[in-house]
């Protein structure tokens, strides 16, 4: 490890890595030993002792996963605490931390016994949203439209809940960074940061949030569940709750076949109750595309703050 | 009803706008015995689309927002152990994709993961005039992409579709990759079929699926999936699938309509683009 190399902040974790990773804020807390180790290393293609595996991911009866991105990296992850990077690239390509700051971090989350959410979350009129969904469904414009309005970004893609924190659900930010494409950029008239594919010809970018980040967790007011409906007619806010609710936020936890193999879907469920109960989620539906998104606006706003 | 089969996967391919939904809303009345059709309320457990972005994420554990079209068409053969099938022994998968290998040699659709296969297809003269009002394009337009074998949807490099890349391929194309290419030997339905006998169309595809439907519940299914009473629904509001403002997604429901629709040079040049093919399924 690099003596050199200053230590970051991620959900609140004091993170070492000697792998570049700018879009996270340094440290600034106590001077506990790291958290979590991020260092280059030899992956083994085949974990020993391997009791469950899929396409991309093995997991050990240590519970240490592997998780392979070809023509990316092998990540190995283990108990929470550290992963190691196995690459052929150099450490100025984007594609390496991308899948580090999605995939894996769901992974240390599971492990580390908490909840993550495939949604983007931010802080608009002093109320914590939370927007989840699959790719495609609109999360990461959503923020972007509110930031625009004077939202805070909390996290982007990757919502990490701690569902068992004192007083009920808490969001652990990530970093102030979202991945949007080009149409997104275009469409907001935002400026693209860098690329974050080098190794395919993609136009999906990294977008810096300027401005303060505070990574203190915060408690969760709602949680919306976009449904991309594709007319400009469909916006429609719906209350759930009981086992559709649970139901509902069951489907939108980011790696969860890994959680299952991992041997943790009886947790997930019983933390999809838990925050079902605290913080039941709401159907937002809203129409498909960027440029009918933004044309909701007022329209929008009003029912995001509706009391539930 | 569903009877157990060896293998859990059904695949219901066509080209767009060739009977695809008609013959689902069939198959969905049909398995329920032939009761009445409620599209609002269709339990979408029949017509699944496979192509859904979420569902490859969820059993790769990867987010296929972050990979080329390339990349994401290496994965896509390998989710079929993974897919959460909810406690059906068989689903029937809606497929628009043409029949393909990836580049490393494997099948989209393999023999292996197949239980039966479905294949419908629909005079392309009817198709170009279909698609083009269904697209929002001209028919010019259409008859262009029908011609095009590289044509792919939801694959542009600047945004994100929650559909994953698809290559139809040509008309042309899509039906000799599912007939001659895939080995999967499809029951081939022809949308004339449907709707000259849908009755007939329903016990073929029935058969296929190695279903137990009886005379009843076919003639039933018949009277409930009329096209007037779909599109009846459709205009009350009641199809969540339907494509917005004034377009109905239930739009002719005949065959041949191309006579009326089509100029003879477009005629021509969809004869001369799939002449051959038109000929073999008795379109020409």
């Amino acid at each position: 490890m690099s003596a050199m190399v200053k230590d970051l902040s991620l959900c609140g974790w004091r993170v070492h890595s000697d792998w570049p990773l700018p879009e996270l804020m340094p440290w600034a807390g106590d001077d506990r030993p790291a958290d979590i180790v991020i260092r280059r290393g030899t992956v083994p293609g085949k974990l020993s002792g391997t009791v469950r595996e899929t396409p991309l991911v093995q997991v050990s009866e240590q519970k240490w996963l592997r998780y392979s991105v070809r023509n990316v990296a092998d990540y190995l992850v283990r108990g929470g605490k550290e992963v190691i990077i196995d690459t052929a690239h150099r450490e100025d390509t984007p594609d390496v931390a991308l899948f580090l700051l999605g995939s894996v971090l769901g992974f240390l989350c599971h492990q580390r016994g908490l909840l993550p959410l495939h949604a983007s979350c931010v802080s608009f009129q002093g109320q914590v949203l939370v927007f989840a969904g699959p790719s495609g469904t609109g999360k990461s414009t959503m923020a972007a439209l509110l930031l625009e309005k004077g939202a805070r970004l909390l996290s982007d893609d990757v919502a990490v809940i701690d569902v068992h924190a004192d007083g009920g659900p808490v969001l652990l930010p990530t970093f102030p960074r979202q991945k949007l494409w080009r149409d997104t950029l275009d469409a907001l008239g935002l400026v693209p940061g860098r690329y974050l594919r080098r190794t395919v010809d993609m136009e999906k970018f990294d977008r810096p949030v300027l401005g303060p980040f505070d990574g203190t967790p915060v408690r969760v007011d709602r949680i919306y569940q976009l449904l991309a409906r594709g007319r400009l007619d469909a916006v429609r806010l719906v209350p759930v709750d009981g086992l559709r609710a649970v139901r509902m936020l069951y489907e939108n936890v980011y790696r969860r076949t890994a959680g299952g193999l991992l041997g943790l879907s009886d947790r997930i469920f019983q933390d999809c109750v838990a925050l079902a109960m605290a913080s039941p989620p709401q159907a937002l539906s809203v129409p498909d595309g960027i440029g009918n998104l933004a044309r909701t606006g007022v329209q929008l706003d009003r029912m995001l703050m509706v009391p539930r | 009803m569903i009877s157990a089969v060896p293998q859990a996967n059904v695949w219901l391919a066509s080209y767009p706008k060739s009977g695809n939904t008609w013959m689902r809303i069939g198959l969905i009345t049909l398995r329920d015995g032939g009761g009445s059709v409620d599209l609002g309320r269709m339990t979408n457990n029949i017509g699944i689309f496979l192509a859904l972005r979420h569902r490859l994420d969820v059993a790769l554990d990867i987010d296929s927002s972050d990979l080329s079209a390339e990349e994401v068409q290496l994965l896509r053969p390998r989710i079929y152990g993974l897919i959460d099938h909810q406690g059906r022994e068989t689903t029937i998968w809606k497929i628009h994709d043409c029949w393909e290998r990836t580049t490393d040699g494997d099948a989209m659709f393999p023999v292996e993961e197949t239980a039966a296969a479905l294949y419908l297809v629909r005079d392309p003269r009817d198709v170009a005039a279909s698609f083009a009002h269904h697209f929002e394009v001209t028919i010019d337009k259409a008859i262009d992409l029908m011609a095009d074998p590289d044509y792919r949807v939801a694959a542009k490099k600047d945004s994100c579709h929650f559909h994953l890349p698809q290559r139809y391929s040509s008309w042309s194309g899509h039906v000799t990759s599912w007939l001659d290419q895939s080995g999967l030997h499809p029951t081939l339905i022809r949308y004339e079929d449907m709707v000259a006998d849908f009755a007939g169309a329903l016990r073929r595809a029935s058969a296929a699926l190695d279903w137990n439907s009886d005379e009843a519940a076919i003639q039933a299914t018949v009277a409930a999936t009329r096209f007037d009473r779909l599109r009846a629904q459709e205009q009350a509001g009641n199809f969540p699938e339907g494509l917005g403002g004034e377009r109905l997604f239930f739009r002719r429901g005949i065959a041949g309509g191309w006579r009326d629709t089509l100029s003879a040079s477009q005629v021509a040049r969809i004869e001369r683009d799939h002449g051959t093919v038109m000929e073999r399924l008795g379109y020409l």
